[in-house]
């Protein structure tokens, strides 16, 4: 199934409002954290502006959108939380799993766009 | 309708790692999880003459500790100059006399628990997965997080070491009695030792401190500072450093600060702990103390 226009247009708007929002969350966050800075939680907005990229790419399929949003909301989340984690100076291995996830589900996807632009080229 | 039934794979995802975000706020904050209850160490009070206290000053036959105040970089300090008979007046202390994760007490709560003349917060150890944790001659945790570790001997020496170069096992067998992992040093052979970029978990801004200074054999100093209040901004670490040299320090030794900087003497709160804005105690995990 291909996605057009309205349905990605949607998205979009989705993308680029979390997009400012984390943007917006992240330097509130810094400014109160009384001079701890973490990178991982000033960069948090990179990924979904690489979602918004992928996405409004034309012709992209059910699967490779769904892999994307899965991508974005992991890796975005693993940022925020050793954002969080550095600035209160405290550690906890279980944010490692948003990363492990994250890395399989940016292969998943990087495979989904390679089928699919294998495909178109047949 | 149809916009869902596209995405709910996303959709499901989305609440399944939100709910796994929510475990992993309250396994890191709020959770508690009790290792080991220890008893905490008292010593006979040996003191045979009278005690001598009031809101400065403390003095018996064995611990004299006079508190005075500073101010310094636009910062309220405070300073318990200590001298012990014995150095082994010099201890810590668990929250809850508990070691685990997550509980905390106020430093004020538990000072008042193990009887403590002075006490002020410690390394906060409750927050970390790793780094040592080597209290009243006991080991309770010996994974390296790679901290630069204040070890407090028997004889009462102090030493600074990279938990990377020497193991918990070998630095108890060498004698040592507390170990505090937090740092940096600040100075050690009576120099300074961090620069002014040194930064704490990439802090380098003034904030509240609290540090541990040995200026000789037996003699002692505690040092809070006050930070993040409209009366006192904080020192930064070179500050803290600088500081504690003009106080003669042979070895200082920076512990949490920000939130958790507390120093309790005689009963009462001697400084300003801020949390969140306010002037309100921290709790914290344990705390260093001196007391029989």
């Amino acid at each position: 199934m291909i996605l057009y226009t309205s349905d990605t247009n949607n998205l979009e708007i989705t993308y680029i409002i979390t997009t400012f929002f984390i943007l917006l969350f992240s330097l509130v966050y810094e400014n109160f954290s009384h001079g701890v800075m973490s990178i991982n939680m000033l960069t948090a907005f990179i990924y979904p502006i690489i979602g918004y990229i992928l996405i409004s790419r034309k012709k992209t399929n059910v699967l490779t959108i769904n892999l994307v949003n899965m991508s974005v909301i992991t890796l975005t989340l693993y940022n925020i939380m050793k954002g969080v984690l550095d600035i209160y100076g405290t550690t906890n291995n279980l944010i490692n799993i948003y990363l492990y996830i994250g890395i399989i589900l940016v292969i998943c996807t990087v495979i989904s766009l390679i089928i699919k632009k294998g495909g178109g080229r047949k | 309708m149809i916009i869902i039934k596209k995405y709910l794979i996303s959709i499901i995802y989305t609440v399944f790692i939100i709910f796994f975000t929510i475990f992993i706020i309250l396994d890191t904050f709020v959770i508690k999880q009790s290792y080991q209850i220890v008893k905490n160490e008292t010593t006979e009070n040996t003191s045979s003459g009278t005690i001598t206290k009031d809101d400065n000053s403390y003095k018996d036959d064995n611990i004299e500790i006079n508190l005075k105040e500073y101010r310094q970089n636009d910062t309220t300090i405070y300073v318990a100059d200590i001298v012990l008979k014995d150095q082994n007046y010099l201890k810590t202390a668990f929250a809850e006399s508990t070691y685990g994760k997550n509980i905390t007490e106020n430093t004020s709560d538990i000072a008042k628990e193990v009887n403590a003349i002075l006490a002020i917060n410690g390394d906060y150890y409750g927050v970390q997965k790793s780094g040592y944790v080597l209290k009243n001659g006991t080991i309770y945790r010996n994974t390296s997080a790679g901290n630069e570790d204040l070890v407090i001997y028997k004889n009462g020496t102090f030493e600074i070491i990279n938990e990377n170069d020497v193991t918990a096992e070998e630095l108890l067998e060498k004698g040592a009695y507390n170990i505090l992992s937090f740092g940096p040093a600040l100075i050690t052979n009576n120099k300074i030792v961090v620069s002014e970029n040194d930064e704490v978990a990439k802090a380098m801004n003034s904030n509240p401190r609290t540090a541990i200074g040995k200026i000789s054999d037996n003699h002692y100093v505690f040092v809070v500072s006050d930070g993040r209040t409209t009366s006192s901004e904080g020192l930064t670490l070179y500050q803290l450093a600088s500081f504690m040299q003009t106080l003669n320090c042979q070895t200082a030794y920076n512990l949490d600060g920000g939130g958790s900087s507390t120093m309790y003497f005689n009963g009462n709160i001697v400084n300003n702990p801020t949390t969140n804005g306010k002037v309100n105690e921290r709790s914290v995990s344990d705390i260093v103390y001196i007391g029989y």
